[in-house]
């Protein structure tokens, strides 16, 4: 080798460790930064925080802001220092490992090298031990793959193989078929008007005379049962626990309950729910395939008729300061939710699915629950807030017509009979409002008496009949608006009166069932007790009702009234 | 400087580089300040669009450096020269171009044109796909020698490499079968770009990266200083591809100019055990009628072995279903409503913020799994094509006088006939004449 090329190769030599030294030394010096950069966050300096802490108690300080702001841009500026001496050494790391390596392959190729003198062939004798060894491993290695892969079925065991819960591909069942249960709150369309005719007419709640059965409901509520077949469904709840119950019809057997669990979107936030509102207000609704439940918490959930469950959604703690009250209702299998709160929703949402097929934005409060009627030309959402009532098409949302009429916290849903909507609340006077044939809606008439407060009116095709919580019923005519008769018991109404014929059913608070003709003179057919108070609205079923006392429900079968 | 002994200690300052390296790059990021009282966010800016121009410029460059690289080694000989071509790639497909898009990626970029329809494959993707294929077709690997910024910055790395045990590397020779069905089993399903995600140097060339791929690049690094370029051996999914068209090139890298002496200098000049060795002529040889026998067992054990990969690969379908978001966001919202988990995870929050109910993510991912097992029956049928083919090659008795390239494997990357006392004398003839 000459003695030209042995400097070369003692200068690579040297460049070579020189290079290595320095990343050496640059990767440790980025380690440390790194690690003094971790532990002494300049952002999170205590400094800092006291001095955050002390302004907020002193806001008027101008000095301390002053301040404040110094040190927080000098704690940014030492932060982002800290960046690029992090990048711009990593750089130079790259440049000093690169360099070294380049070193390394110029050593490697100036080092003089003799050239290797032919060397023989190994013997081959393990040749075909060898070929043999290989093909063994290989097929080993197959199995195992194999082995191994059908195994990992074993581990991976989660909870989307056992899960059956595609939705249901039947049908949804039409209004007129739902219409033979009592699906929602207030029975089919949420009008209070039965489909059957017959309903009982005396039962006396403490002596069991004329109840089928009653049975205690394992947790408090005031939402209403909804029955379906040979099933009646309520809801109950508390802090804690909102559950979802399912009772046998004829016998008042719990068939099931589901703890309702939804995980909420936003954390830490409790809802604001009223003593007398509780936590399982709103009534459950049924489409007959599924049935949906809604709580003060902002969950949603949808369980099948043998309570496992479809879906559920939570539509986080709405803000509403006496809690979320209204019932759910359904429609040719969609299910309409009116969430009402400061940033209020009219969802429609998929019953099968859950998924949502149009949502209007709500900006006023209710506590009211949607009705959802035929006018006889089509389908239509009636909805209330404290400002007007409006009515959308349940297919695609858009609004039909729309009164500014309300006033006040409305708590009473909307009546319904023969193409005329009848909205009230208390200190805001009935108006009767005839559904557009044509273009435009109109209100009829206007009435000012009595006024409920959260019982609902119930209308049929010549009068309306209001309970209030004073405890007064009144009759008004739903061609003229004037009062037909009027009278004052001694119990106020919570819940709402309901038809079932000619007969009109109004229990109050003490669980006395008010029951009169609906014409246009008060005729008393009955006053039957139930023995517990009651704010409840009953259900109506081919003579049966269906009613939830304070702690039990009942299935009363008494001498009905046809 | 003793390259065997410094060997260690340069591996072990590497880690402490990668590692000061990787903290580098996972720094946390500043803070977003919490404003409060009308500061109102700037809009999201995005960076515009890569001019088209620079892609073609991309496909000009790749075509250019097969063409310098098919010359350097098939007509020019020149390991010198690979190697600088290797590390041009380094500098301008890794640092320059940021290691993307590169023909091992757009495999999936492929795959994703063939199994969806509503993707359109951009010309620029399918060219830089097919140009290393076609050139291995007539040349040989010639892409994998210098040109694959993968391959490149791995083969820098090569300091003191050892010999893989021939038993250990047809085993590890599944893997890119494995690597390549499961990426394409991924792009199929919608779980994502497999390859990219676990592309091990990207990290490198971007200066930014997660530090898990920090140091599964770094670790392959380290480990291709001793064992030569790990990754294109044992995992790259194009190299299955290019091994198949570089069997069947028209001209391939030979490793002597002329008449092999069989003196062994290739052999050990290879770093990636992709010589032929010649058969010993006074090996005892085994029975014709058993060659025969075995090879025809072999053959009829095929579709079993198609048969137990494809059993293998529908039960594995379950757990590769979990690369798919869907599936795994599916399983922990049922998890937590099973009670199983504690917290709700921010990846179900926001979910459930949205609009789609779980029943519909329910279906959707037990239809992603449903598909997901279907397709990897399909890839346990291939694995086990591939495993039956190994041991019949394996049953194979070849003749061999010569040592020769593995056309299959064979990077042509020079080093064996930079080794060959032939090609010494053919260069010191050539050098002879032109000082003539």
């Amino acid at each position: 080798m000459t003695v030209g090329k042995q400097s070369y190769l003692s200068f690579v030599r040297g460049a070579f460790w020189a290079s290595m030294a320095f990343s050496a030394v640059l990767a440790i010096l980025l380690i440390a930064t790194t690690i003094q950069v971790h532990l002494h966050e300049p952002l999170n300096s205590p400094a800092l925080a006291s001095m955050v802490e002390q302004a907020k108690q002193e806001p008027g300080n101008a000095e301390l802001k002053a301040e404040l702001r110094a040190l927080d841009l000098l704690a940014r500026k030492a932060y982002f220092t800290s960046l690029w001496q992090l990048r711009t050494g990593g750089i130079l790391l790259i440049v000093g490992v690169t360099l070294s390596l380049f070193l390394w392959k110029a050593h490697a190729f100036l080092q003089p090298t003799s050239t290797p003198l032919p060397q023989p062939a190994t013997p081959q004798s393990s040749w075909w031990a060898e070929q043999s060894g290989s093909r063994k491993l290989l097929a080993y290695a197959g199995i195992a793959v194999v082995f191994i892969a059908a195994a990992s079925t074993f581990f991976v065991q989660g909870h989307l193989a056992g899960v059956s819960r595609s939705p249901s591909q039947q049908p949804a069942l039409s209004s007129q078929r739902l219409s033979k249960g009592w699906p929602a709150f207030r029975g089919p369309g949420g009008t209070g008007v039965s489909h059957y005719d017959t309903a009982p007419v005396s039962w006396d709640g403490e002596t069991m005379s004329g109840i089928r059965w009653k049975t205690p409901v394992p947790r408090d509520g005031n939402s209403s049962p909804v029955v379906w077949d040979d099933r009646v469904f309520i809801t109950g709840g508390d802090e804690q626990v909102r559950e979802v119950y399912c009772f046998s019809l004829q016998n008042g057997r719990l068939l099931w309950r589901h703890e309702v669990q939804i995980p909420s979107v936003t954390s830490g936030s409790e809802p604001m729910v009223d003593t007398e509102t509780g936590y399982a207000a709103p009534t459950a609704a049924c489409d007959g395939r599924r049935v949906f439940a809604i709580f003060p918490t902002g969950e949603l959930i949808c369980l099948d008729l043998e309570g496992r469950k479809v879906w559920a959604q939570n539509l986080g703690v709405p803000e509403n300061h006496y809690g979320h009250s209204s019932s759910l209702i359904t429609h040719e299998g969609i299910l309409y939710v009116q969430f009402d709160h400061a940033e209020g929703r009219l969802m429609a949402l998929e019953g099968r699915t859950g998924e949502m097929l149009w949502e209007n934005k709500r900006d006023r409060l209710s506590w009211a629950s949607p009705i959802c009627v035929n006018t006889g030309t089509r389908q239509e959402l009636v909805v209330v807030d404290n400002a007007k009532v409006s009515s959308f098409d349940p297919e695609t949302g858009s609004l039909l017509w729309s009164h500014d009429c309300m006033y006040g916290e409305v708590g009473p849903s909307p009546a319904y009979a023969d193409g005329v909507v009848y909205v009230t609340t208390e200190y805001s006077p009935v108006a009767a409002i005839q559904t557009p044939s044509g273009d435009s809606s109109r209100i009829l008439w206007r009435w000012d008496g009595d006024l409920p407060a959260t019982a609902s009116p119930v209308a049929t095709q010549n009068h309306l009949f209001l309970a209030t919580a004073g405890g007064t019923v009144s009759c008004v005519s739903a061609d003229s608006g004037k009062t037909v008769w009027y009278k004052d018991f001694s119990e106020g109404f919570y819940a709402s009166p309901v038809i079932a014929g000619s007969s009109v059913y109004a229990i109050d608070r003490a669980g006395v069932m008010r029951i009169f003709q609906a014409g246009a003179e008060y005729r008393e057919i009955g006053n039957p007790k139930l023995g517990e108070a009651c704010v409840a609205t009953p259900a109506v079923i081919d003579g049966i009702l269906v009613v939830r006392g304070e702690k039990n429900l009942y299935c009363i079968e008494g001498d009905s009234n046809d | 400087m003793c390259r065997s002994s410094l060997a260690i200690p340069f591996g072990m300052f590497i880690v402490i580089a990668l590692g000061a390296l990787s903290n580098v790059v996972a720094v946390n990021r500043f803070p977003r300040p919490e404003f409060q009282g009308g500061y109102e966010q700037p809009p999201t800016v995005f960076p515009a669009a890569r001019p088209e121009l620079f892609g073609y410029m991309d496909i000009a460059v790749l075509a250019g450096a097969l063409c310098l690289a098919a010359w350097l080694a098939l007509k020019k000989r020149s390991r010198k020269g690979v190697f600088l071509l290797t590390v041009g790639a380094v500098a301008y497909f890794g640092f320059f171009r940021k290691g993307c898009i590169c023909p091992v990626g757009s495999i999936q970029n492929v795959s994703l044109a063939l199994f969806d329809s509503s993707f359109a494959l951009p010309i620029a993707v399918g060219l830089i796909f097919g140009l290393p294929l076609v050139f291995s077709l007539f040349f040989g690997r010639v892409f994998c020698s210098s040109v694959c910024p993968l391959g490149a910055i791995q083969d820098l790395f090569v300091l003191n490499p050892v010999k893989v045990p021939r038993l250990m590397s047809s085993v590890l020779g599944l893997l890119p079968h494995l690597y390549l069905g499961a990426a394409i089993l991924f792009v199929a399903t919608g779980a994502g770009f497999v390859v990219c995600r676990f592309d091990p140097f990207v990290g490198f060339f971007r200066l930014n990266a997660p530090v898990g791929m920090i140091f599964w690049g770094g670790g392959l690094l380290l480990l291709g200083m001793f064992v030569a370029r790990p990754y294109c051996r044992f995992l790259c999914p194009l190299g299955v591809l290019l091994g198949w068209s570089s069997l069947l090139s028209r001209r391939h890298v030979t490793i002597t100019p002329d008449t092999c002496i069989n003196c062994r200098l290739c052999e050990d000049a290879c770093p990636f055990d992709a010589i032929r060795v010649p058969t010993d002529p006074g090996q005892a040889q085994e029975p014709r009628s058993r060659s025969v026998r075995r090879v025809l067992l072999h053959s009829a054990l095929l579709p079993l072995w198609m048969l137990l990969g494809g059993l293998g690969g529908y039960f594995a379908g379950d757990a590769l279903s979990l690369a798919h978001h869907r599936v795994r966001l599916a399983e922990r919202i049922l998890d937590e409503e099973a009670g199983g988990s504690d917290n709700v995870s921010l990846e179900s929050r926001t979910f459930r913020a949205g609009t789609v109910p779980v029943p519909s993510l329910v279906q959707q991912a037990q239809a992603i799994r449903k598909t997901t097992k279907k397709g990897s029956a399909l890839l346990g049928i291939y694995l086990g094509l591939v495993i039956g083919l190994g041991i019949l090659r394996f049953s194979l008795q070849r003749k061999r006088t010569e040592y020769t390239a593995d056309t299959q494997h064979c990077l042509s990357c020079g080093r064996c006939f930079q080794a060959c006392p032939q090609e010494h004398r053919r260069l010191a003839n050539i050098s002879k004449k032109g000082t003539e």
